[in-house]
């Protein structure tokens, strides 16, 4: 079913909604909740009419919108993508240095190894979502949009609150997912490494790891601070980076859905009519 | 048959009920209104009934016509909405 059909089929619904309203307001039955319902379906088909009639107006205000703001769809997948490379890189890099460990200290590294894989795995999941929510909201905002005034049509509002969220989740993320890494830098990035100091209790193992290669030769060794408060050692470093890393992306993607879905949810109020901002 | 067949043998039905509907209604308003009942309350559902009958058969009759107008307006909204800026990505 394409997009012309169902606001074909969305249209239809509005008229039937219309005739079912004014066959209500014509009924010989003298109840009043009854009778309630034949001006407000009345008013529910011009209102769902008048959204399917004015479908592409409004799907141009959205990109109005979304080209207002800044939002760049290209921006957001390389923003995505190189998060994801990032990511996969670090994973590659840190199951490498487990093969080119000194055998006698391969277990301690390949567990402290395996827990930042782990958490980098999370990281590498969001990211992948985001990826393809981006993929899903860019190919097929307006189909769920129609989809939504669709469901927004069925008579004596059976499925407008559904129908209402759909069309507002479909609009808000349209115009405001590629806008993602604008809020990343802003808000989860600030300047001059005042960022979220995450990783402040390390634990701190006082030895110093040789770091060799499948050869023997040492390719370098990295001291591991022995108490806190002393000058950030490489491995500490990368572990604190690892981990904001991880925080960041995860946080950073959970803060931004919430932010969307809480917009989605009030202008779905907002067009269903179940709030106090109601429109019809 | 297609689903937008089915709606429109819905709204055609629907709408032949409804003149049915509004006939019916005005007569029983009227007989209701015009019956030799000394009761306020009877008289007034028969008016209130006349009305409402007299509602729909306006609804009926213009409904297709605000239809058209929403679609006018819509119309003339598109044609009339600017395109979009080009986004400048920071150089």
């Amino acid at each position: 079913m394409d997009l012309a059909s169902l606001l074909q089929i969305s249209l239809y619904l509005s008229m039937l909604t219309f005739y079912l309203g004014v066959l209500i307001y014509a009924l010989p039955i003298p109840i009043t909740g009854l009778k309630k319902w034949g001006p407000r379906l009345i008013s529910d088909a011009f209102y769902v009419a008048a959204l399917s009639l004015a479908f592409y107006t409004i799907l141009n205000a959205a990109s109005y919108i979304a080209s207002a703001l800044g939002a760049n769809w290209i921006a957001y997948y390389g923003f995505i993508t190189g998060q994801l490379t990032g990511q996969l890189s670090m994973i590659f890099g840190l199951t490498s240095i487990t093969k080119l460990v000194n055998p006698r200290f391969a277990p301690i590294v390949s567990k402290i190894v395996s827990t930042l894989v782990g958490k980098l795995m999370v990281a590498v999941y969001v990211t992948t979502f985001m990826y393809v929510l981006g993929l899903v909201i860019q190919k097929s905002y307006a189909a769920l949009a129609a989809l939504g005034i669709a469901l927004m049509a069925i008579p004596f509002r059976i499925a407008r609150g559904a129908g209402a969220f759909l069309l507002s989740f479909a609009l808000v993320f349209y115009v405001a997912l590629p806008l993602y890494p604008h809020f990343f830098s802003f808000i989860i990035l600030p300047p001059q490494n005042n960022g979220v100091q995450m990783l402040e209790t390390v634990t701190y193992i006082g030895h110093s790891i040789p770091l060799q290669s499948s050869t023997g030769s040492n390719l370098v060794e990295m001291q591991i601070p022995v108490a806190p408060g002393n000058p950030p050692d490489p491995i500490y470093k990368i572990i604190s980076f690892i981990a904001r890393l991880v925080y960041a992306v995860v946080i950073g993607a959970a803060l931004y859905l919430t932010l969307l879905i809480s917009i989605s949810v009030g202008l779905a109020r907002a067009l269903g009519g179940f709030g106090r901002l109601r429109v019809i | 048959m297609d689903l937008v067949t089915l709606i429109k043998t819905f709204i055609d039905k629907a709408v032949v009920i409804s003149w049915f509907l509004f006939l019916l209604t005005w007569i029983i308003g009227w007989a209701i209104k015009g019956s030799p009942i000394p009761i306020g309350k009877a008289r007034r559902v028969g008016q209130g009934l006349i009305e409402d009958a007299v509602w729909g058969a306006f609804w009926i009759a213009v409904g297709s016509s605000i239809f058209w107008l929403i679609y006018y307006i819509a119309s003339l909204l598109s044609t009339s909405f600017p395109q979009p800026p080009k986004p400048q990505l920071p150089s």
